[in-house]
């Protein structure tokens, strides 16, 4: 018997429809993935079966009984626990409040009061925490504060409190992506080893190699609905390809056939990224090449792409010593003169730092292009040129649907993405930052980028990419470059590289095992 | 040396609103709910305090019903905040022109007049009650932030509510629970200012401490305890300036009464333009 | 589509100022008096006569520049509470430019408008300085600027420029050729070319916002602070010219009141114009012409209600002030149904119809 059954859940906000029918499977003692394309719906249904969104319809069955979650409250009652991809934790308090967070151990002397108004007593938890911490290898200082812990160390932090409530259903939200392929083969070795004890676990990601390795089946998920459960010795990853996307997969690839100019675009000499790494980094970038930054997340590319989006701002507070982009000394230069001196962005998080989603697709073609002559008069602004700028830069990326005076927040996330690299492409600049380029983005539009991508750098655009997606990193770059703690750790050339050394350059080689879980 | 005690003893009194209010500002911004309804919660407990005490003879039921005044106005506070979603500056602004309002209004209605409520007597008022009540108030809400359970849900609220919500507590009850205590502490504030330092409830009497009690709590970082510096330091500069004025009843320089008089005021700038946000500011604060 | 827009952009102020009517009425029953003789009194207050009709268009004037000054601050989502502050310094600087400067007709008003604009300016341009570059609580401390102008002001004017010849607390008048001569259609009611002022004021904001770069930039930086930095705004500059604009706009009012009303600067002219603008703007939903209509309508509630007084037993002007906090309140909710009874209405809605998703 499934010890968690899913039927005909469907969830849907305003006019978007994010579960339309959800079925879903699962028998006890089992590893079950979740696979799908990012906005298939695969977070919603676990949101979900965590209490922490409401369906519309639909019936939850755990353990032979039908089950209302309202709150994750009535989930946790039900041994459901839920590793976020986006950490729960609060950055300001340490790691033992945070995982007792709504389990807290209280003063038995106190017992007659509210639980609201009893005092904590932390010490019962630390013992247990201490053993478990033993018993499954996952060590962490429990009075350090979460704001100063490693993106590793604060997964350990959420699985311990996993284990801490003693969850016996566990939902794994894309729990790799902050993991170096090493660290995720330990990883997968301690989920198998909870899994034998008895725990169910669900693991939700998109990255087909991994679920081949871990799982015992793999549930399928495509445009709100999951279309079928294959069990994992049965299928390989073309066939769940083809399952995730309707069709089959067509991917873009460089094939190192353009020749570089000799002209650099970028020039990078010991740039203090982190006051206290112990090493700087140091990048150079000519025109007509594609140079990939691999690197688990939190090693530095944010740092870097400030330092480039806005140099005056970030030397305030590092050190570098040469820092150059078309061969002029741009220490001291703010962010506008950088963009008309030709250096687009694609930002990391689009919603954040990329759009005015309130505002229609012109007002936001012109966003971060609003000094160019083109599109100015003096004091005014030309709409009449944004507006046809905006046609040609939707038409030539092919953003659907091609309304101009469409409120962003209406159009689709891979259709946003292209409005903002048709904006940042459309002014030709020398050098693009392409940070997390395809991020939470259909295939469609990945297909697109990529492709473009590989068009511009023919034509001379250096384009620095930096992505969590290794894959996508060997298929596009013509030199990669792998930043940990901070500085460059190692250089290889595109096409003579695989995941396992690049794995190994991300781990830093000096610290070997001791890294991650 | 017997005027500084003097002073220090003038500045814990002048001091004591601003503690209640700041504590009730506390709770609600580590919370993640921005109050800056303060002033009005305090207007309306200065008015409800005089009132009741003068009605029934005893400051003390003034002082709880001027606590029960402010919770009532943060409820509407919370209303119109977590249940309808508005924006809580805007909104917190809304409740003090409301209680600037409503205050005159009822007052006129109770006793004939807006301007001010009738004088109180000695056995009407209170010596320095509500000073002490504000010592132990301070010392249990530091306490009560570090070590207990709901203590850390405040904590939590006002940094990563998602967090919160998803280990299985409701975040918005816990915002409720501080918003509507900070009514509470608000509205004794505003009956401290009305029973205690002075003799009546008069229009507008809070004059800016509400205010105060939030540029306290931004010069204290949220913590209880150097957030009640920060009000003793408002205190401080109000009875100087009292002291001054004591001191300048000549004809030359009477001129000087006034800007003396904006001490406070120029103090609290000050503060706000030293006291550059930082990290200890509630990370979602604001937000809904 | 436009049409369409627009009716749905009204309906929000028409439900709030049904709702604060509402409210009002349930008050105004509380203590024992009738809400239809207080709407009369309001009503015979702000147009019963030309006169009425004039004071209520004088309040208008004020509450049109003070609304768009709220709202220059509301679209870089900073609350300028400093308003009050900045017109107070502005009329201040508007009377002695017109004390000090050259009895020239023209050129005195030239003069005093500038330094009302500079006033103003000046006033807002603190605020602007203490939130954009020292992080300052703009509400706390556009709060304490606005005790500070009215100490300051009414320090130097009653202890250097005060009228020998009142009792009233205020500074020696302008000569009576500059003062702006009223229209005589409003019988007595200090009404002339002044007033166009504010519309014109309206208009000029408009364009500024739909035409010019800085107004795109000052609302894209309100809008999204983080997308606007990585688009190379500045948003402390912004901020500042946000909070600085709106003190230069709220100087207009120091000008029409020495101008265009008493020829002096009195302490304590303003009857709150400049917390009055805060429920202009969010009526007028921040545009400049939706701000003039709510002004007007502000302008005629202000003047009703000083009727109350004498006309009422129990309800007194203040009670103004309570019908602008209600509406303050109901237009600035994110909704006025709350998210429980929206979803169990969806439910309700999908049931009728048997639409499955």
């Amino acid at each position: 018997m499934s010890q968690i059954k899913l039927r005909g859940i469907h969830k849907r906000y305003g006019d978007c429809i994010s579960n339309a029918d959800v079925n879903l499977d699962v028998r006890k003692g089992t590893i079950q993935g979740i696979l799908g394309e990012n906005g298939a719906g695969k977070s919603t249904a676990m949101k979900i079966l965590y209490g922490l969104i409401e369906p519309d319809g639909g019936e939850i069955w755990i353990d032979g009984v039908e089950r209302k979650l309202k709150s994750p409250h009535d989930a946790k009652a039900l041994g459901i626990g839920m590793l976020h991809q986006h950490f729960m934790l609060s950055e300001a308090q340490n790691v033992i409040e945070n995982i007792v967070l709504g389990q807290e151990p209280t003063h038995p002397a106190l017992a007659f009061l509210p639980l609201a108004l009893r005092a904590l007593k932390l010490g019962d938890a630390r013992s247990r925490l201490d053993m478990l911490m033993r018993e499954h290898g996952l060590p962490v200082d429990l009075d350090a504060r979460i704001s100063d812990l490693s993106v590793g160390a604060r997964q350990r932090v959420e699985i311990l409190r996993l284990l801490y409530i003693d969850a016996r259903i566990l939902i794994l939200d894309e729990p790799t992506a902050v993991l170096t392929p090493q660290e995720v083969g330990r990883f997968f070795i301690q989920l198998r080893a909870l899994a034998d004890q008895g725990k169910t676990i669900l693991i939700v990601t998109h990255k087909l190699k991994e679920l081949m390795a871990i799982t015992d089946s793999i549930t399928i998920f495509r445009a709100g609905k999951t279309i079928t459960t294959v069990d994992t010795k049965d299928t390989d990853a073309d066939q769940l390809a083809m399952l995730m996307i309707g069709s089959r997969l067509e991917t873009v690839k460089n094939r190192h056939d353009v020749t570089r100019s000799a002209e650099l675009a970028l020039e990078i000499e010991e740039l203090e990224l982190n006051k206290t790494a112990p090493r700087r980094c140091t990048l150079n970038l000519r025109r007509g090449e594609i140079l990939g930054i691999a690197g688990v997340e939190g090693n530095g590319q944010h740092e870097l792409v400030e330092a480039l989006r806005h140099p005056s701002e970030f030397l305030k507070h590092h050190k570098v010593k040469v820092l150059k982009f078309m061969d002029q000394d741009v220490r001291h230069w703010k962010t506008a003169q950088m963009v008309e001196t030709g250096l687009g962005c694609i930002p990391a998080d689009r919603h954040e730092e990329g759009l005015l989603l309130a505002r229609n697709a012109v007002q936001n073609f012109i966003l971060g292009h609003q000094n160019q002559n083109s599109f100015r008069a003096g004091p005014f602004i030309r709409w009449s040129a944004v507006r046809r700028a905006t046609e040609e830069g939707m038409a030539s990326c092919a953003v659907v649907p091609k309304k101009l005076d469409l409120e962003l927040s209406r159009f689709s996330g891979g259709n946003q993405q292209k409005l903002i690299f048709a904006r940042e492409i459309h002014h030709r600049p020398k050098l693009l930052i392409a940070f997390h380029p395809t991020r939470g983005v259909d295939i469609g539009a990945i297909n697109l980028i990529h492709k473009k991508l590989l068009e511009l750098r023919a034509e001379g655009l250096a384009i620095l990419l930096i992505s969590s997606e290794l894959d996508e990193i060997l298929a596009l770059s013509d030199r990669i470059a792998v930043l940990e703690n901070f500085a460059i750790a190692k250089t290889f050339d595109g096409g003579a590289c695989d995941e396992t050394a690049l794995g190994l350059a991300m781990t830093g080689a000096q610290e070997g095992g001791q890294h991650g879980l | 040396m017997d005027s500084v005690l003097d002073i220090i003893l003038s500045s814990i009194r002048m001091a004591t609103p601003l503690w209640f209010a700041a504590m009730g500002g506390l709770l609600a911004e580590r919370s993640g709910v921005v109050n800056l309804a303060l002033e009005g919660l305090m207007l309306i407990g200065a008015f409800t305090g005089a009132a009741v005490a003068y009605n029934m003879g005893s400051p003390v039921i003034g002082f709880i019903a001027a606590g029960a005044a402010g919770a009532l106005l943060a409820i509407l506070f919370g209303f119109f905040t977590l249940t309808l979603k508005g924006d809580q500056v805007v909104i917190g602004m809304g409740i003090n022109l409301l209680s600037a309002g409503l205050t005159p209004f009822l007052n006129k209605y109770f006793f004939h007049v807006t301007s001010s409520t009738p004088s109180l007597s000695i056995d009407q008022r209170f010596v320095y009650g509500p000073t002490l009540f504000a010592f132990g108030l301070i010392v249990s809400v530091s306490f009560w932030l570090r070590r207990s359970v709901s203590g850390l849900w405040v904590r939590v609220a006002g940094e990563h509510p998602t967090a919160l919500a998803s280990a299985g507590i409701r975040v918005k009850r816990v915002r409720w629970a501080a918003v509507i205590f900070s009514g509470v502490f608000a509205g004794f504030g505003g009956a401290t200012m009305s029973t205690m330092l002075a003799s009546a409830f008069s229009r507008q009497m809070t004059a800016g401490a509400g205010f105060m009690a939030i540029a306290a709590l931004i010069l204290g970082r949220w913590a209880p305890l150097p957030t009640a510096l920060g009000c003793f330091l408002f205190g401080l500069t109000d009875s100087i300036q009292i002291r001054l004025q004591g001191q300048l009843t000549g004809a030359d320089s009477a001129w000087l009464l006034q800007l003396i008089q904006l001490g406070p005021y120029i103090v609290t700038l000050f503060v706000l333009a030293g006291a550059i946000r930082s990290s200890s500011t509630p990370k979602a604060l604001g937000e809904n | 589509m436009a049409f369409e827009k627009n009716l749905r952009s009204l309906t929000r102020p028409l439900s709030a100022l049904i709702l604060g009517a509402f409210v009002s009425a349930i008050l105004i029953r509380i203590v024992g008096e009738s809400p239809w003789k207080v709407a009369e009194i309001f009503y015979n207050g702000a147009m019963g006569s030309a006169y009425d009709l004039g004071l209520s268009l004088f309040y208008t004037v004020p509450l049109i520049l003070t609304g768009l000054a709220v709202s220059v601050g509301l679209r870089a989502r900073l609350f300028n509470i400093g308003v009050e502050g900045q017109l107070t310094v502005a009329a201040l600087a508007a009377a002695l430019a017109g004390i000090w400067g050259p009895q020239d007709v023209i050129l005195n008003r030239v003069l005093g408008f500038a330094a009302a604009l500079l006033g103003g300016f000046l006033w807002g341009a603190i605020l602007g300085y203490l939130k954009a570059r020292r992080q300052a609580h703009e509400v706390v401390a556009g709060i304490m600027l606005n005790f500070i102008a009215y100490g300051i002001t009414s320090w130097l004017a009653l202890n250097f420029f005060k009228n020998p010849d009142s009792q009233n607390p205020e500074t020696i008048p302008l000569i009576d050729a500059v003062r702006i001569p009223a229209w005589s259609y409003f019988q007595s009611a200090p009404i002339g070319w002044h007033v166009l002022l504010a519309p014109l004021a309206a208009m000029l904001l408009w364009g500024f916002y739909r035409w010019t770069e800085a107004g795109w930039a000052m609302e894209a930086v309100g809008e999204n602070p983080k997308a606007a930095r990585e688009a190379g705004l500045s948003i402390a500059q912004k901020q500042f010219w946000a909070l600085a604009m709106g003190g230069m706009i709220a100087g207009i009012v120091g000008f029409i009141e020495v101008y265009g009303n008493s020829g002096k600067f009195i302490v304590g002219f303003s009857p709150a114009y400049g917390f009055m603008g805060i429920a202009v703007a969010l009526v007028g939903r921040l545009h400049p012409f939706g701000i003039i209509l709510s002004a007007a309508l502000f302008g005629a509630i202000h003047k009703g209600s000083l009727d109350l007084d004498f006309e009422t037993e129990w309800i007194t002007r203040d009670f103004a002030q309570i019908l602008q906090a209600v509406l303050i309140l109901f237009m600035s909710c994110a909704t006025l149904v709350p998210a429980g009874i929206q979803n169990r209405w969806e439910g309700l809605k999908r049931r009728l119809y048997g639409q499955r998703p």
